[in-house]
Parts: C-alpha cells; structure tokens; sequence
C-alpha cells in the first residue's frame, strides 16, 4: 500500500523493510532519514494526527503520531532487544526481527521469540516522561490545532459524537484493539472483524472517556501545576542524545504503543519468590506503576524524531525560509504601531500608570539571554506594589496577560498555598520517580504572583522551603530539586511577576510603585474596554510581537558601550552606596528591554538615557512612598 | 584462541593460583593466592579476591578474557578452587556449622556410592551434588587499577557481561536476607535427596521425585524442602546513583540496581559514596512476565568488590603524576595568580584574599627543632561586611580540600568541634570520638561565623591552632589526639558592619589571644574606587554584550587538577636558606618598629616572623622549589602587609588620634571594663603608663576633658566620675 497511509499508519513496515535491506548496523540511521524527508514540509508533517489534540481512543497503536510536550523526568534507560529471532514452531522458519520502535515482539500465533538465540542483540533506550506544556494557554493550544489542519478539527468536533466515529472513521483502529486484546501478542491477525468487532467497539469508545474523565482521581500523573489536563506521554528515544534537557519541550514524531498489556504486570506474579517478603527486587510495586502505568493513560512514543521546541509560539513566522523574513519585516514595521497599543492597553490596564505600563513591557519580554557563573543576565522580576488588597486587578491583569502570552500561571500567594502547594519538585526514590513541583515550569513561562491576598498568620518548615525556592528562582533563576541526600540545582527562566499591596517580601529586580490615576471601582469597565479594544487581528499581531522581540539579537556598540562605562564610575564616584553593581546590571537589563520593545536590536545613546530617565522617575516614587509603609514591607 | 576451550582455560586458571607470587621482603616468595587457598581450605577464610592486576602481570590473555566474560570465568574459578582445595587441606578442619558437617556426610556418601566416578554416566543429574552445595567460599575479581571508573549512565547495553566500575552515592539498601542458592528436597517415598540450584529471582518448586525408585514405583513420592540441607546465601540489593558532578547540566541522575552476595553484603549504607565493580548482567526472568515483557530486559550489576569512598575518591589519581600537558597548563609564568584566580572563579576580585587561601591549601613546612613543634599550617580569618561572598569562599576551599570539615560556630560546640567521651551503654566502655577538628587532621577546617561561638567553645581552638593537638582529660582518658589542621574562619563583625574607627578586637569580639593564632586577617570590604569600578564596568557591559568572559581572563583551571596539583606541592619540603634568615630578621625587626610608631589595629608579634616564615615555605612549595628564595619572603611580607592594611585603610580618612584621643579612649575602656562611672585616679595612672603615656599627658587629658564636661573630677583630684 504505497502512499501517505503507508508511512504513517504502518510506520513499522518500513522500519522492518529497512532493516531487512541494510542491516542491523545502519538501519537506523536510515529509518530516520526517511522519515526525517517525510516530514520536511510543514504540510507533510500536519497529517500526523497530533496525541495533543487527538483523543488516544481515536489513534491506533503502532501508527506515526506527534506529541508536543516538556520533558517532566528523565527514568533510567531501558534495556530491550534490540533485534531478536523468531522461530516459527510449524514451518521452523527462522526470521531476525527489529526490536526498535515497539514494546512488544511481533509474532504470528505460531512463531515464538527466541530468546536464547545469539543473534539476539540487547540495546538501551532513553525514557523520557512528558507532560503537557505546563501553564500553555488556551490560545496557543488552540492556535496549534488549527495549525494541524481540519483532520483533527473534524475530529476534535466528533467528540460528541461516538457512534459516528465508530462506524465511519476507525473501524481499521477497531479491529486492530479488538485482536490485540483477543491475543496479546498476536500478529495482525485479520480474523473476521464482523463478529468480533462490535461488542468490543462499544466497550473501547464507553469506557475510555470515562476514564480520561476520571484521571484526575486516578494514578497522579505528576503534572508540574494542579489542574492541568491533557495527555502524559512516555517517549522512548533511540540513539543517545545528551541534548534533552529536563524541562525543555521537544516536539516528537514517534510510533504509538498503547497496548493494554503494557500495563504493569505485578498481578501476573505466580511465582514463588526467593526472598521471603515477597518482593523480588527492590523495584516494588510503587516503583512498577510509575514505571508501567496504564497505556491507556500514559501511551508510550518511540521515538523516531525529536526535536526542540525552543519558542512554542505557534504565531511566530519560522526564521529559516524566505517567506519567514517576508513576515519578520513586516513586524518590524509595524513595531513602533504596535508598541503604542501595546502601551495604550497597558497603562490602561494599570489603571492609567504609563511608567508601570512601560515596566510590564520590559518584563514580559525578558528572557534570561546568558548564565555568567551564578548570575543570570536578562532576567527582570517585576514587582508592582501599592495594589488595593482584594481588589480584582491581580486576577483581570493575569487574564489580560493570559490573553497575550504563551504560558503563563497564576499563583496567589496565600498562606495556605504556601505551606501546602509543593513548589519544589523532589526526588521520591521509593517510586522511582520526580514528583513535580509549581516551580517546574519550561522556558519564558509566565508567573504572575497575587501578595495581596497574603495575611498575616504562621508559616510552616514546608512553606519557609517554598518562599526560599520562590525567592531564589527570582534572585538566580534557578530551582534547588531535592534529591534527598543532595541538591542539584536546575537552571530556569520564569518571568516573575508580584502584585503586592507594599513592597514585596520577596526581593525583586525591579520595584515598581503604582501610581493609579483611576479609582478601582471603575476596573470593570476598564478591562470591558480593554476587551472590546483587543480584536483578534490585534490580539494575533501583539502575541506575535512579544515572543518576537524576545528573542531579537541584541548589540552594544564599542562607543556605547564606553559611554555606559562612564556613567557607571561617574556614580561610583558621586556616591559609592547609592548605585551598586546589582543596580548596574539591572539598568543595563532595562535598556537591553527597552531597546528591544522599541524593535531595535542596536542600542543607541538615546535609549539609555530614555532607561535612566524611566530608573528615575521609579525612584523618585519609590523614595516618595511613606517610610512605614517601604519599612513595614522590607 | 578457541572460545570455548574451557578446559584450557581451567589449566591457565589452575598454573596462575598455585604458581602466581610477589617477592616478599625477605626476599623469600609470597605465594598470594596459595596463601589465601590454604586458609579457604580450613574455613578461615571465605572470600577469595583475585586481582586482575596479577593475572595480567602472569597471563595477560586471561585477563583480557576475564574482563570481556567476567561471570563464565567466575564459575571456572570457583570450579577449579573447589578441585584444588583439597590439596591445600594441611589440618583437620572444625565444623563451623551444619552445613560443614553436612558437605562432609555428603562427600562420604558420594565416595561410598559412587567410588570411582565409574557410574557417572548412569546418575541422575539431579542426584548428583551441585558444586554450589558443596562451595563454601566465594571467588571476587578486582579489576585492574588503571581501571577507569565509569559513571551510571556511561554502562551501557555493550558492557553487559563484562567487569564494570561504577561510582555513585546509595540511595537505598535492602535488608540483608537469605538467599537459597540450592534447595535441597527429600522425598516421603523413597527418602532420596534432591537438589535444584537456583539462579534467578524466582523459582518454581520441585513437587515430584524424580527419583529411580520413585520413578520405578510410580510411587508419586512427594518432595519437601529441607531447610537444613539447603544452602542459603546473604543478598542484599543496593541502588546506586550517579554523583551530582557526573550528571550533564539539565539531566536527571541516572541510577542503577546493584545486587550483593555473601561477603559483598553489608558493606554500604545510604548515603554511602561508593564505588563498585561487578558484573552487568540482564536479569533472567521466569514464568509468564518473560513472555508478556516482550522484548524488554532489566539489568543488575553483580558486585565483586564495594569500596566505601570518603572525599578522597581521587587518592588513586592523586598517586599520579600530572602529565606533561597538565604541568603545562599550570606552570605558566603567571601559574600564580591563575592558580589563585581559580579558586571561586565566579567571585570577582579579592585577588589578595585568593592568594591567602591558595596559600592556606598548600600550607607551610612544620620545623620540630628538639622536640619542639612549630606548626606550618596557615590559619587565616575572614572578616567582613555582610554579603560579601565569605561563606562562599569557604563553600569552595571546602570543596576543593581533599580533606576538609564544615561547620558554622553556632552549630558546633566545642566538644563538637574537638572530640567527646563517650560511654557506650551497652558495654559501659568509653569511647573517643573526634569532632570536626580531628576528622580534619592534615586538612582544613572551615568554621563559618566564627564570632557567634560561645566563648567557652572558642577556647578549646586554641590549642588546636598553635599546638596542633587536642587533649583529654576526662572520665579515666588522658590522651592527646592530632589535630594538624589549618583553619579557615570567618567572622561578621560585631555591630553589623566594620566600624574602621574601633580597635579590631572591638570589631569582631575576639580575644587578642585567638586572633594572634591567625597568620592572615583579611577585611573584605566593598568600597567604591575608581579604578576598581572601571574594570567593573567594563566586566559587566562585556558580559552583557557578548554573553562571555571578556577574553582577558583566563579560563580557570579544574578542580581535579588543581587538587593534585596541590598534593604534589604538599611533597616538597623547602628549607629556608641561611643567607635569607638575616634579611628576614631584618625584616621583622622593620615591621616591629613601623607597628610601634603607627599605633596599629593589629598585632605584630614573634607569631608574624613565624606567619612569615610559614607563607614564604608554602610559596616555595608552590613553585615546587626546594629552597626558599626572596622573592617568596617578599611576597609574604606583601600579603602580611596586605592583610593589615585591608584592616587599616579606612583610617587615613579619619583624623590622627592624638595622645590625647587615646587616652581618653584608655579611660573609657577601663570604666567599661569595671563597669562602674567612677575610676580611681591612681587606677588611671596606673593603666596609662602601663600603655606608654606620660603622667603629664595623662593630666592634660583629664583636664581637657573635665572642661569639656565628660567627666568630674573630684576636689583632691582622686577620682573621676563619668556624666
């Protein structure tokens, strides 16, 4: 069956074609060549249905799927075979078999895997447990789905309608569970699908969304946020790629395994064991649940290839083709446009504060650019105080933000979130696993921190830890993971953003008072405003703007450069306490933001003087702030 | 080399254990393993390691196949051992337990029935003893010593087989439990034994007797298991996991099964650092998993030798000499300040401070003229403003110390820190157990906020810093125990922040006495000059430009090397010639004089000549040189200068305090001292010439004072009263 079907639906015929044809040695190689080539279009690769939109229930085991995920925890590698003999007890054929891209051995009902055999050759591959991307909102999913064409959409949209995909869609995929479940490793056996079919059919399509439904109280899934939904994906890479990082997002075409015997086989222990506790290794039963969870709600990925996904914003024009660049000038055309409806929002927003306005800017394109030792450079926390306690505006500004970013989470900071949200992510040895924390969050995430809500009363050991690590993620942009008998430190790059009523307890880099010139009773109508203001063709282009600026290349000129030297030691010299080297790193942060919103990726004089005067006018509020109030909080 | 020419392969194995020696001492010949097998025989021993390092040196081939097929070659060793044991028999040997006298009742029955080995043939194999049954020793291999060890994830599927070395930390360990090796069956029928080895996990039971009578009969004899007859062996399961240096940046660290057998068992503990070779083995899987798992395998390593690692898990590569390269990287014209530069590369500056602690790593040369002994470890004290990087100094000497203590002055008592009696409940004996500055000994003890000690504590460092020793006299024990560590303190100062106008003891509370010990105080202070911020400047906005260190700076060196580089200076010995011993008398007399007329802060006393003399031996030995050279004693005397006047700068700003100043100062302490308003004039008299004032001095200080109304002197001028 030549064609599209083909690659993608039986993904593992080719493999075994390419195996047969160059062998054991580079076959590999060649599988991901080939698909690699498959995939090189952008319209080749949307008709792999995505795991991320696509009900599990709707993807047949064995086929091409993609998955777009953050990597939540790396297991130890596991050792398979890597190609095995199969012994077929009628006809005594013997065939060698690839062992990659599958759980199980694939074998007609009268072959048998031979496992003595000396061709047999044992392999690893990396485990690699993905969870969703973490705090992504709504849009940016949405954005992608409709990025993958109508296939998933019609898909999506029969949701509802079970029957109908019963009969018209998936009636190979019913097949295919109904002889996997009859004979767990059998061979497609193409047994009548009549007789078979439709009892189990009905079973699958009832039974499976119950279940995703009920995940939430079912086996915890280690989502980094509570609440969060969307599928868990075991990826399974071949090939050893040091370039996985814990928390980067990668983006993986794979073959799916969901075979239900997947699951962990603790109940099938018929045998006697040695050790009188009866547990035979150390590897309990805890540690086999994380290890085999059900297939049903963690499928497995082969992986066959993964690549980063360093800027998940669906918007941004891809820089490497020509057509990219078209879009990329015409942002920057636009930017000064732009950044004057951006700002009009903003301050609005603000409650007409045109210098936090300008600050909330700068913050939401920062991104930690360069790790020198322990600093981080190009992180900007932001801090915006004298916000009314329980007044709405923590909440509106974080579903305007929600609105306009690519992940972004809100965090109020009460006390019982303090002392019992886990914030750290923790190594639990007993199951093997890491169990996440709020602060495992990927790249440019978004977290806005509501102090206003805080009050007065007791904080527990758990919630001084999580002030501590909250505090050093904004100081260093790093998360401590407790791994019980150490720490290891993880780098981040959260964008730190604290509403607080007086200065925030935790130190930021940049403190802004507001100053608002329009009573909160009126922020209703503000964000009413806000909301018919923001049409969708301006919503698309400011989401554009911000991932885009974020990520412009930035210079300092020599003359510049010498010039910011020169202020710097003219300070010193006026007054050593007053402008400290902290206060110098975080002013040339300042301007790096403000050059880049202003779309110029060249700093000039102008803007440096422009950032001085912003550092200025902040001060002045800061120093005008009633002292009780700037000493109560400090 | 025909592969499985075992029988071959079990005559190299035989001609290596009986034949294999190392010249003893008295020039006679040490049969190592002869030695080892006599012991097996009679049961004094059951562990028998085989150095792969000696089979290499007597048949290379052997060894290299040992390493690529470690498990097959244990089983050959042991049957060989097992065949040769007998021979080594010299004396009767006690029956340690049932079994012995178990295996012995065995081998009379197996010679009674079975005389000549003639009826081999028609035995049923399972009638026939397993060679575990009857083992009671086991064979460990120890893999050769250039052996590198890998990290977790470095083992991979195509070591599997073969003798690894890992290292790692542990994080769990099971329990020590039996393990049955051969279950041992009698049957209800017949009475015939029968034996089934085990070797994997999991096992189904023997239920029929396979026995000829049984089989004969059709008796169906049921068979049950003999515990006594059995042999069980101690298992216990560790998991490692990699140490946190090995783990690439952004990865998570890996971790490993470790499976241990009899003598291999109880040697770790979590938390443990340890290094492990073994064998890395798939595990078999029985029964109806093997099936459904598919095509998965887990894996173990079987161990063969644990060794429990403390920081100086690199002794072996310290033994090393550094290779030419390595010696080039450091022996550059400036090796000094890169080497100094390199400790805490990311703490900017302080180049002074670095030298100090560069200095204090490798340390001076200890003189004991008659019996005397003069310490050569460099004490140095750390003060200053809060947040300026002191504890993360001391984090990094911590580190890079191939032996070292931490611990903060409120956290240790002085007993923590010196040693403690203890009496053990259980026996009523007493037991020494050292603190921090004994588990220290020939190392660093770094003692963070070393101000908030309470002064009790504080004092039993005294003889530590000078004598290098700790005694104790309590409960029936008098000993002296060796303490011959450097220390590195640091301390905040008293109110906050260091007030440059008060005395140094005012400053940080510490006696005279203490702060004396210390070779080097330094005062970390961040003060704004123009210079200095320039180069700042320039540092930051290059930084912030182009996302590097500016190309000026070098890149540090490693931690490795410079640990071994340090070791290999801590081998020379310099002496200090006589041609410099005027010049540094001298020196010292210079320094004397100029502290006198300056009314320093600080001390000058006989321990700066000894200060002096200990940092110049351990520039000396910094350029691996064997004689100290003047350049050595300058730069001592630079850093002693140095260090006073990083305690003395702030002073020029203030005025002159004239005589007057200072006693009026005198009079102020002493009333504080009493703790009374009133002081008795001849008291004043007293004190003050004591401290070299004049009499007429000291009245006009009363006077200009009393005018100014700080204090009243009463009518017969005999005492003062404070306001």
């Amino acid at each position: 069956m030549p064609g599209v079907e083909d690659w993608i639906n039986a993904p593992l015929q080719i493999v075994q074609r390419l195996f047969d044809e160059c062998g054991a040695k580079e076959y590999s190689q060649k599988v991901e060549e080939f698909f690699r080539q498959k995939t090189s279009t952008q319209s080749h690769v949307k008709w792999i249905p995505s795991l991320n939109e696509v009900p599990l229930h709707n993807l047949q085991t064995n086929s091409l799927v993609r998955f777009r995920g953050m990597i939540q925890d790396m297991y130890d590698p596991e050792f398979y075979l890597g190609a095995y003999e199969v012994v077929n007890s009628e006809s005594g054929n013997i065939s060698l078999r690839s062992g990659k891209y599958k759980d199980l051995a694939q074998c007609a009902p009268k072959e048998k895997v031979d496992m003595n055999s000396k061709r047999n050759v044992i392999m690893e591959r990396q485990m690699l447990y993905c969870v969703p991307i973490p705090a992504e909102n709504e849009w940016t999913k949405r954005v992608f789905a409709e990025q993958s064409g109508k296939t998933s959409e019609a898909e999506m949209s029969s949701g509802g309608g079970c029957k109908r995909s019963l009969e018209n869609d998936s009636p190979d995929d019913v097949e295919m569970d109904a002889s996997k479940a009859s004979s767990p490793d059998g061979k497609k056996t193409r047994t009548d699908p009549k007789t078979s079919a439709l009892p189990i059919s009905f079973f699958l399509c009832d039974i499976i969304p119950l279940i995703d439904g009920a995940s939430n109280s079912s086996p915890d899934l280690n989502f980094p946020l509570p609440g969060e939904q969307g599928p868990a994906c075991l990826v399974k890479v071949y090939g050893d790629d040091a370039s996985l990082k814990l928390n980067s997002i990668v983006e993986v075409i794979g073959v799916l395994s969901n075979d239900p015997s997947l699951a962990n086989f603790s109940e099938t222990k018929l045998v006697i064991f040695l050790i009188n506790s009866g547990a035979a290794s150390m590897e309990g039963v805890e540690e086999q649940e994380v290890r085999s969870p059900p297939p049903s709600l963690v499928p497995r990925l082969h992986a066959i290839i993964i690549n980063p996904l360093d800027i998940a914003n669906p918007l941004l024009p891809p820089c490497t083709d020509i057509q990219g660049e078209i879009a990329t000038d015409s942002i920057l055309q636009e930017v000064s446009k732009l950044r004057e409806d951006i700002m009009a929002v903003f301050s609005e927003a603000l409650l007409g504060d045109q210098l936090a306005a300008q600050y909330l800017l700068c913050h939401l394109i920062s991104t930690v650019y360069h790790r020198q030792d322990v600093v981080a450079l190009g992180k900007f926390s932001l801090n915006i105080s004298q916000c009314t306690p329980q007044s709405p505006l923590p909440r509106l500004l974080f579903s305007l933000l929600q609105n306009l970013t690519v992940k972004s989470h809100f965090l109020p900071l009460t006390l019982d979130n303090m002392n019992k949200l886990k914030f750290i992510p923790r190594k639990d040895y007993s199951a093997n696993k890491i169990s996440s924390g709020i602060l495992q969050l990927s790249k440019q995430t978004n977290l806005v921190v509501d102090e206003t809500v805080l009050q007065a009363g007791q904080l527990d050991a758990s919630g001084v830890a999580n002030m501590t690590a909250l505090g050093n993620v904004i100081s260093w942009q790093k998360v401590e993971y407790d791994f019980n008998f150490h720490k290891q430190d993880f780098p981040t790059d959260i964008l730190v953003l604290i509403l607080s009523e007086g200065k925030s307890i935790l130190k930021c880099d940049c403190h802004v008072p507001l100053s608002a010139s329009r009573s909160v009773s009126e922020i209703d109508s503000i964000y009413n405003g806000i909301e018919t203001y923001l049409t969708p063709e301006l919503l698309t282009k400011i989401r554009t703007f911000l991932t885009f600026v974020q990520n412009l290349k930035y210079t300092v000129p020599d003359a510049v450069q010498e010039a910011l030297q020169g202020d710097f030691v003219e300070r010193r010299r006026a007054d050593s306490n007053a402008f400290s080297v902290d206060d110098f790193h975080s002013l040339l942060v300042l301007t790096r933001l403000l050059s880049l919103s202003l779309g110029q990726s060249c700093l000039s004089l102008d803007v440096f003087s422009r950032a001085k005067d912003l550092e200025a006018e902040r001060l002045t509020r800061i120093n005008s702030l009633p002292r009780s109030a700037t000493s109560a909080a400090s | 080399m025909a592969p499985n020419d075992y029988v071959a392969e079990k005559d190299k194995i035989r001609n290596f254990l009986a034949e294999f020696y190392t010249d003893a001492e008295d020039g006679g010949k040490d049969f190592k393993y002869g030695q080892q097998l006599v012991k097996l025989a009679h049961r004094e021993q059951v562990g028998l390691t085989i150095d792969l390092d000696d089979v290499g040196e007597h048949d290379p081939d052997l060894s290299d196949s040992i390493l690529e097929n470690t498990r097959r070659y244990s089983l050959l060793f042991g049957d060989v051992i097992q065949d040769m044991l007998p021979d080594y028999k010299e004396k009767e040997v006690v029956h340690k337990d049932s079994l012995d006298v178990y295996i012995e009742h065995r081998l009379m029955m197996e010679q009674r029935n079975h005389p000549e080995g003639t009826s081999e043939v028609t035995r049923d194999l399972r009638n026939k003893y397993p060679a575990d049954l009857m083992r009671r020793f086991e064979v460990y291999f120890r893999s050769l010593n250039q052996e590198k060890h890998l990290a977790v994830r470095d083992v991979k599927a195509d070591k599997i087989g073969k003798l690894v070395c890992v290292k790692g930390i542990v994080t769990r360990a099971t329990d020590v439990k039996p393990m049955l090796q051969v279950a041992t069956y009698t049957c209800d029928q017949c009475g015939a034994e029968t034996y089934q080895p085990i070797a994997s996990p999991a096992f189904m039971p023997l239920l029929m007797c396979p026995s000829q009578d049984c089989q004969t009969n059709k008796s169906g004899g049921r068979l049950y298991l003999q515990t006594r007859g059995s042999k069980f062996i101690k298992f216990q399961e560790l998991k490692i996991q990699e140490h946190s240096d090995q783990v690439p940046v952004g990865n998570i660290p890996r971790s490993m099964s470790i499976i241990c057998r009899g003598e291999m068992t109880r040697l770790a503990q979590p938390g443990d650092h340890v290094s492990i070779s073994g064998i890395f083995l798939p595990l078999l899987r029985q029964g109806f998993s093997q099936v459904s798992q598919g095509l998965l395998s887990d894996t173990y390593l079987e161990a063969h030798r644990i060794v429990r690692m403390n920081k100086t898990e690199d002794d072996e590569l310290i033994g090393e000499e550094l290779s030419e390269e390595e010696l080039k990287q450091v022996a550059e014209d400036d090796f000094y300040e890169k080497l100094a530069c390199s400790i805490a590369p990311e703490i900017y500056g302080h180049e002074d401070v670095k030298k100090a602690l560069l200095l204090l790593l490798v340390g001076g040369v200890d003189k004991s003229p008659q019996g005397m002994k003069i310490r050569g470890n460099i004490n140095v004290c750390l003060m200053g403003d809060p947040g300026v990087a002191k504890s993360q100094l001391l984090g990094y000497i911590d580190r890079l110390a191939p032996r070292s203590q931490y611990t903060t002055g409120r956290g240790s008592s002085g007993v923590g820190l010196t040693a403690a009696v203890t009496k053990d409940n259980l026996t009523g004996e007493m037991t020494l157990e050292g603190g921090a500055l004994v588990l220290a000994d020939e190392g660093i003890c770094c003692i963070d906020e070393f101000d908030k000690m309470m002064d009790g504590d504080r004092s039993a460092i005294h003889e530590v810093m000078e004598q290098q020793t700790i005694s104790i006299a309590k409960a029936g024990i008098m000993t002296s125990l060796n303490a011959r560590v450097s220390i590195l303190a640091a301390a905040n100062p008293a109110y906050g922040r260091y007030n440059p106008k008060k005395s140094l003891e005012q400053n940080i509370q510490l006696p005279a006495a203490l702060l004396s010990r210390f070779d080097l105080l330094w005062l970390i202070q961040d003060k704004a000059d123009r210079e200095n911020d320039l180069r700042l400047a320039q540092h930051i906005t290059y930084v912030h430009q182009h996302n590097v260190q500016p190309p000026s700076q070098f890149s540090p060196l490693d931690m490795k090397l410079m640990r071994r580089y340090i070791a290999l200076c801590k081998r020379k010995q310099p002496d200090i010639p006589q041609s410099l011993t005027d010049y540094i008398t001298g020196a010292y007399v210079e320094m004397r004089k100029a502290a006198r007329n300056n009314k320093d802060m600080t001390y000058t006393s006989a321990r700066t000549l000894l200060a002096i003399l200990r940092l110049s031996t351990a520039l000396a030995r910094l350029r691996l040189a064997d004689i100290v050279e003047r350049e050595d004693v300058n730069e001592a005397m630079r850093l002693m200068e140095m260090s006073k006047d990083s305690l003395n700068t702030s002073q020029q700003t203030t005025r002159v305090h004239s005589v007057t100043d200072q006693i009026f100062q005198a009079i102020k302490d002493m009333a504080s001292d009493i703790g009374t308003r009133t002081i008795k004039m001849t008291d004043i008299m007293e004190r003050c010439t004591a401290k070299g004032f004049k009499p007429d001095h000291i009245d006009a200080c009363v006077e200009e004072y009393e005018e100014l109304n700080v204090w009243q002197v009463n009518q017969r001028r005999e005492r003062i009263t404070f306001l």
